[in-house]
């Protein structure tokens, strides 16, 4: 290792450490000037298992260095977490969803991901629409899960996503066509039920107009029945 | 990959969203004629031709939904008072002799030269911020931000001699501004806009005392994104809004234009399209899918409302202003979600909730 690279090193843990007893941002200036030999020193401190076991340094590299770090070093680090044998529950989906979010520039990572679907506490969940997002050849693999989020996950923002990357699905959507009109019909979250029935729009198929007519009608919203009657009318203009 | 490759690659120009901009030879200024609020009058191909946005409100308010009842309405609407009503705030020119005062003193032009321009420039940044500005930073003037014409086509002619642009930053109500989508939210951007009036034609008339020229504006006359990006506010994300290191992107901006000397801010860069490559949360909360959720930024455009021939995630206006008027009012849920908004901001409050804590102050 280079002295540069060292002095580095020890700047960076020297920041981290202020970081830890009071947040001020003051990581993320430096990872920016130092995104190469930055990148190298994570990569080469997540080969450490035991790295999982210290949430706080971990959420501050996740918060404050990976998101300036070139990909070359941001999808191997994560990739690499991935295959830690014990994962924190929070830092699992984070890790699952950066990735995710990476789309198919991080296809390396699917076997690690993989292996998530069907987990609890929302893991699951975040694994099927991040393989979703990545362009996974075995889209069929995730329905189950994606219709698992669709229904079951807590936070709305989950239910959306897996909303989305159902509907962007066309060859499969005629299947899960069901599962999203009993969505619209029941989600508890209006924004949830405006966003299927705003996408409702672009697909010409009687069921779809039903739901649409059903909640332009009787949704308990007023944006949601707004939307669906701009869905109807551009279903009409499809005809 | 070889070596000989990789090198090649790495000195390949980098092409940047900001704050240093990447334009195209098919780069033209914008007129505002085509923004979304103009092509709205016009445009017949647009969805929401001559669709605006508050005419489903009637079909929208619901006293049983909490952040859609007549209240929440009112006070969005409401909020609008200053900048709707006090047109004069964006003059070019002098505002007439108030009603109840003397005539103005003609004062001399004060003088500005090297030696005070440091104190001066710093003078105008407080002043700026105690008419209510949060943040101030000061760009050369650069004509290609400026609109060729305004929303109804009217060509805008910029004075000659205009040397700088102060941009100017309020800071919208972080707990208003979580409520969004809901009507309530529109307070918080109706105050940004009635505040932008004070600020401007308050700051205007203060340049005008001392001699100098001032065009206060809004949204209007040019673009406040890359003005802004220019003077040094921050940088612009993938939500297509300026995005500030310590508020994200909840921050209302507006402009005034001057011939007075005055010191210029350095743009900053704290790796915001870094952090916009790898974070899609705007996109995936996006109310109408009209945020890209591409990997990398590119040229490409999506209607006429797109400024031509940038390197930015371009957004899909059309598909923004849909839901807005779907949703009876603006939307500020890209502004909402973003980490850069968290770091003073709320992710999300229940209107019911946002009631209660505004009523339990009183």
């Amino acid at each position: 290792m280079s002295t540069k690279t060292t002095s580095i090193e020890e700047e960076l843990f020297k920041l981290i450490e202020q970081e830890l007893s009071r947040p001020n941002y003051i990581v993320e200036p430096f990872v920016q000037k130092n995104k190469e030999e930055v990148g190298e020193i994570i990569l080469r401190l997540v080969q450490n298992e035991k790295l999982a076991e210290n949430l706080i340094l971990l959420s501050i590299i996740y918060r404050q260095v990976l998101p300036y770090l070139e990909d070359e070093h941001y999808i191997p680090i994560l990739t690499t977490i991935m295959q830690y044998d014990k994962l924190d529950s929070r830092i699992c989906f984070q890790t699952i969803q950066r990735l995710g979010w990476r789309a198919t520039k991080a296809q390396e990572a699917i076997p690690f991901i993989v292996k998530y679907l069907g987990e609890k506490q929302g893991i699951g969940d975040v694994a099927a629409i991040a393989l979703g997002e990545m362009e996974y050849d075995k889209f069929e693999n995730l329905i189950p899960g994606l219709l698992s989020a669709l229904k079951n996950a807590a936070y709305y923002g989950t239910r959306m996503n897996a909303a989305r990357i159902l509907i962007k699905n066309k060859e499969h959507l005629e299947s899960v066509l069901p599962k999203l009109i009993e969505a619209l019909e029941s989600d508890e979250d209006f924004r949830l039920r405006q966003k299927i029935a705003r996408n409702f729009g672009e697909i010409n198929n009687s069921k779809v107009k039903k739901a649409l007519l059903k909640a332009h009608k009787n949704d308990k919203h007023p944006v949601v029945r707004t939307v669906a009657k701009t869905s109807l009318d551009d279903l009409e203009k499809l005809t | 990959m070889s070596d000989v490759k990789k090198k090649e690659g790495k000195n390949k120009k980098k092409l940047t969203v900001s704050p240093e901009f990447t334009l195209k030879d098919d780069f033209e200024p914008f007129s505002e004629y085509d923004s979304i609020f103009g092509r709205v009058n016009w445009d017949e191909k647009m969805k929401t031709y001559k669709v605006y946005m508050y005419d489903k409100v009637p079909d929208i308010l619901d006293e049983e939904q909490p952040g859609y009842t007549q209240i929440d309405h009112a006070l969005a609407i409401a909020s609008w008072t200053v900048h709707d009503y006090f047109r004069r705030a964006f003059s070019w020119e002098k505002l007439a002799k108030p009603n109840n005062m003397m005539p103005d003193a003609l004062p001399e032009v004060y003088k500005i030269d090297e030696k005070n321009i440091d104190k001066v420039t710093r003078t105008i940044k407080a002043v700026t911020k105690s008419f209510g500005a949060d943040m101030v930073g000061i760009a050369p003037y650069d004509k290609k931000w400026t609109y060729t014409e305004d929303r109804v086509e009217t060509p805008i002619e910029m004075p000659e001699g205009m040397t700088s642009v102060i941009a100017i930053g309020a800071v919208m109500d972080a707990d208003t501004i979580s409520t969004s989508p809901s009507m309530t939210q529109g307070f918080a951007s109706g105050m940004g806009y009635s505040q932008m009036a004070f600020i401007v034609s308050s700051l205007a008339e203060f340049i005008r005392k001392l001699g100098y020229r001032a065009i206060p504006t809004g949204n209007d006359t040019a673009l406040s994104i890359p003005i802004a990006v220019d003077a040094g506010l921050g940088q612009v994300g993938r939500n297509g809004l300026l995005t500030t290191r310590d508020h994200g992107a909840r921050v209302r901006l507006c402009k005034v234009f001057t011939d007075m000397p005055l010191l210029h801010d350095e743009k900053v860069d704290f790796g915001l399209t870094d952090y916009c490559r790898k974070c899609k949360r705007c996109a995936e909360a996006c109310e109408n899918e009209a945020i890209s959720f591409d990997d990398e930024p590119s040229f490409k455009t999506y209607s006429d409302s797109n400024n031509k021939g940038i390197y930015r995630w371009a957004v899909n206006v059309d598909k923004c202003y849909e839901f807005w008027t779907d949703n009876g009012g603006e939307c500020s849920t890209c502004i909402s979600v973003c980490p850069f908004n968290l770091r003073s901001g709320l992710r999300f409050t229940d209107p019911r909730d946002y009631w209660k804590k505004r009523l339990a102050e009183q």
